[in-house]
């Protein structure tokens, strides 16, 4: 039921992503609302943070992008692996290890899209890349961490009440 | 005979007054009552009345909405098939965008029209006002469209009325610039960007945009001119694929050509 929920969650984040939160941007970065929805789902209260949701939201994004699977993989992988490995030997409050996860995670996926398409010889400019995309994308998503979480938090009260409070 | 006369007129005015006092309190006290006891009916009738027209209001708001949304549906399908008409020798295939690429690094948005419907990579994609971007990747009912503002983009085209060519680039900002115009020719704001049909990428003659400034550095070998794009690609909602349009595959020669270097 849990697992359910949480593809049903990041399938949906994802596909509100690319029709309607990619027209929103700040500066040129929109919101990662698959990013911030799989770190807030894995740091949930009753939920173990475990690596293998980056793996579910790489895969899932991959429907959507033209970036390859490998660098989706890899990159929500490892800003899930972050959010696991800072709330078990790091902090033990999960909205701390969550803002930074959001944060890290932001910068570690971006770099690693920005890496790849470098190696692919795309002009982008590191400077343009960093200032435009990267840093605004950052803080945008550091804006919508609170209230996913809390709309995340609720949801899963409502919907999966026996997973919550068992 | 007194009656007659109008002698007991006052003696009658005099009787009659309480009479009639008493009647008026008596008729009112009865229009009370009845009012109270028939309030509550009406007040139902009342409540569902207004209940029934705030849902018919409702309905018709809804209607007003759905009947912009149509008119402005149409007049973009009218803009567009203007553009098709103005073009007879093309062959269009309209699509709506369904979709952005998630990554801001890449200006791509899906369509919802794949290769059950003709459509092929490398097809160019225009809109009413100028070019979009071509097809990269096809699916069975739906496309990929690398937008002309992507940053691995690169146009031929054609800067008017003074027909220099250059490379149209795209930029993560959207920003277009021209790269590679001889630094002796004259580019002023205003000029025309079009594309020229070189490289066989896109067909020749469809507008890109207009020349906004120009960069001109006298130690560099070309001018870079930026370009304000005739579509606003924010706003994309509709595009029309050119379907008759067959990009040329250099790669063959290139590849001949690299062999011809390694021998």
């Amino acid at each position: 039921m849990k697992l359910g929920f949480g593809v049903v969650l990041l399938f949906s984040a994802a596909l509100f992503q690319v029709t309607l939160a990619g027209r929103i941007t700040l500066l040129h970065s929109p919101a990662n609302l698959v990013l911030i929805v799989m770190l807030a789902w894995n740091l949930l209260d009753f939920n173990t943070p475990d690596w293998r949701w980056g793996v579910v939201a790489g895969l899932i994004l991959s429907l959507f992008s033209f970036l390859p699977v490998w660098v989706l993989l890899v990159g929500y992988t490892l800003a899930a692996a972050l959010s696991q490995f800072l709330q078990q030997r790091v902090w033990q409050v999960r909205l701390l290890t969550l803002f930074a996860s959001v944060a890290l995670g932001t910068f570690l996926i971006e770099g690693i899209s920005l890496g790849y398409l470098w190696l692919n010889a795309s002009p982008i400019g590191l400077l343009d890349a960093f200032n435009l995309v990267i840093l605004p994308g950052i803080v945008f998503n550091m804006i919508l961490v609170l209230p996913i979480y809390t709309l995340i938090n609720e949801l899963s009260k409502i919907l999966i009440p026996a997973e919550v409070n068992p | 005979m007194l009656a007659l006369g109008g002698y007991l007129s006052p003696l009658l005015n005099n009787l009659l007054e309480p009479v009639y006092g008493a009647q008026g309190w008596l008729f009112s006290r009865f229009q009370s009552a009845q009012d109270f006891f028939n309030a509550s009916s009406d007040l139902t009738r009342l409540r569902l009345e207004n209940s029934q027209l705030r849902e018919e209001n409702t309905n018709l708001q809804t209607q007003i909405i759905a009947l912009q949304q149509q008119v402005s549906e149409v007049e973009l399908l009218s803009a567009l098939l203007d553009f098709a008409r103005a073009r007879p020798a093309s062959s269009y295939q309209a699509a709506a965008i369904i979709g952005r690429d998630p990554s801001p690094f890449l200006h791509y948005v899906m369509i919802n029209r794949g290769s059950d419907d003709g459509i092929r990579r490398g097809m160019p994609v225009v809109a009413q006002q100028g070019l979009v971007g071509r097809v990269v990747q096809v699916t069975a009912n739906a496309a990929r469209v690398e937008l002309i503002t992507d940053p691995a983009a690169e146009v031929s085209v054609q800067i008017q009325p003074s027909d220099i060519d250059g490379i149209l680039a795209g930029s993560v900002t959207s920003d277009l610039f021209v790269n590679l115009i001889p630094q002796d020719a004259v580019v002023t704001a205003g000029d025309l960007v079009l594309t020229s049909g070189l490289g066989g990428n896109y067909p020749p003659n469809i507008l890109v945009g207009q020349v906004s400034t120009i960069r001109q550095d006298a130690t560099a070998l070309f001018q870079t001119a930026s370009i304000q794009p005739v579509v606003d690609f924010s706003r994309l909602e509709i595009v029309l694929i050119i379907v008759n349009f067959q990009p040329l595959d250099l790669s063959p020669l290139l590849t001949e050509g690299e062999d011809d270097a390694a021998q």
